[in-house]
Order: C-alpha cells, then structure tokens, then sequence
C-alpha cells in the first residue's frame, strides 16, 4: 500500500443535495482493507466528509440493539445519519439530543439498493458534536467555497475535452471523467445548489437586522 | 495525563469533544502531517458570503 493511502485524507466538504447523488462507490485496490470512496458529481472522490447542519428529528430504528436515525437539513436537503453498536459515542449523541440542534459530523459515505433499484446514500458518523449556528454558517461558507472549487477544475476539464487544439493546460480530471461517465445529473445544478445555500444565509442576516431596530438607523 | 496510562491516546480521547467540529486558526510550525501549535484560536465571528455568492453566480 502506498504512504498515500495509508495518511489519512482530508474529509469533503460537501452539501446534502451532492452527496445524496454520489450513488456511485469504488475502491481503488484489490486490498480488502482499501478504503471505499464516494464518487462526487463534482469529479472527486469522497472517503470522509465533515457536514454541518441542524439536527431535525431523531428515531431508534432498531430491532434488537439500538440503531439510531438522524435527519440532518443544510440549505440544499437531508443527510440520513445512522449510528448503531459499532459507533457508540455517535449513537449516543443521537440518543441523547432534543431536537433542533445544531451538530457538525465527521463521517463516511454508505450507500444501500432499495427493493426497487433506488440507491440511497446515507451518512455513517465517527463523531458528532453540538456546535452553534456561527460554526454552522462557517460552514455554509466552506462547503460553498470548495464545491466551487471542484466545479471549477471539473468545467476546466470539460473544456479542455471539448477543444483538445486549444493547447489549454488544463490538468487531467480522473474523477471528473468518472463522474461524467457514471452520473446525468450537470454540475451546474451543484453550482446553482451553492447560490441556493448562500443566499439562505444573506436572507437570516437581513432578518436579523430587520428584527434589530437599532441595526436599520 | 499520558504519562499516566502510559499511553498517549487518552489525551486525544479527552479533548476529541471539545475541539471536533469546531472552526479554529493555528498558527505553528509543522512537523510531518502535524501542526505543533503555538497559537490556537477559535473562529467564532461572522463569515461573510457576499464575495463568495458574486463568484459562484458568475461562473
């Protein structure tokens, strides 16, 4: 195995509505523990992401031992968080809080194929943790700024495909080519997803300071 | 506190909660992967999107 994998990778950032479509999962080694990778549509592989959002509603969904299911809103959708035996202190967390919190997760990607071909993606938690809403739009901001980060090369990439004569020096995209391969779904709908997400926080300013008298002098 | 169960992950276990998750600027020199921190500072202000926002609906 090389240095590479084994160095623990940075987690994605990454809003709901891109990761609720990163359906399809790969491994890049025939080692039984190589890491499995998320495909994003935005061309780059996810093996951990780190979300933000507000904790919404909380359900044990288990039969036997307790597995627990949290939905998790940002500005573009739901992540579906679950945490059972084998991730205690997530599960505990989950258990143990009143519904609407703020809470930021480290996490890995896990997909399962529903009775009627559906791939669903949900969300498994290493850790949980109640954090307010400064850390939250924080967030907002971070995910905005590198999914546009992704964006960009991924359309740097198209580009240089479509006029290869250009001389661009566009550098090779290999999740970008994935992406295109196995997804439909264009980018510019994460690009339009990321607007969304932030002018939901310009509107909670403007509220703010509308309930502030003070603010409109 | 590692020294004390001569191991050194007890330390990482005790301020996992209250450091995960949380925005923070450290300042250091680097050692390998590692950041030795010198200065830790918690980012707990405002963001500001506007910039940001301008960029995405240019692209």
């Amino acid at each position: 195995m090389s240095q590479s994998e084994l160095t623990r990778e940075v987690a994605r950032r990454v809003f709901a509505s891109e990761f609720n479509d990163s359906t399809y999962t790969f491994k890049e080694s025939d080692d039984e523990r190589a890491p499995n990778y998320a495909l994003l549509p935005t061309g780059d592989r996810a093996n951990r992401v780190f979300v933000v959002g507000t904790l919404t509603e909380t359900e044990d969904v288990g039969d036997e031992s307790e597995y627990w299911r949290g939905r998790v809103v940002d500005p573009t959708g739901t992540f579906f968080v679950y945490a059972g035996q084998y991730q205690p202190e997530a599960a505990s967390v989950l258990r143990d809080t009143e519904p609407p919190a703020y809470v930021s997760i480290v996490g890995k990607p896990r997909t399962y194929e529903t009775d009627d071909g559906t791939v669903n993606v949900s969300l498994r938690p290493e850790s949980i943790s109640i954090v307010d809403d400064a850390t939250r739009d924080r967030w907002v901001v971070e995910a905005a700024e590198l999914t546009l980060d992704r964006i960009e090369a991924f359309e740097e990439w198209e580009a240089e495909q479509e006029a290869p004569e250009s001389g661009s020096t566009a550098p090779t995209n290999e999740y970008a080519e994935m992406a295109r391969e196995r997804y439909d779904s264009p980018v510019v709908n994460y690009r339009n997803d990321v607007i969304q997400a932030l002018e939901s926080l310009e509107t909670v300013e403007e509220e703010e300071q509308a309930d502030d008298p003070e603010a409109t002098i | 506190m590692a020294m004390d169960a001569l191991d050194t992950t007890v330390v990482a276990d005790e301020i996992r909660d209250d450091i995960v998750g949380t925005y923070y600027r450290i300042e250091g020199p680097t050692f390998g992967r590692y950041v030795l921190a010198d200065d830790v500072e918690e980012l707990d202000g405002l963001v500001d999107a506007e910039e940001l926002l301008i960029k995405a609906r240019s692209m």
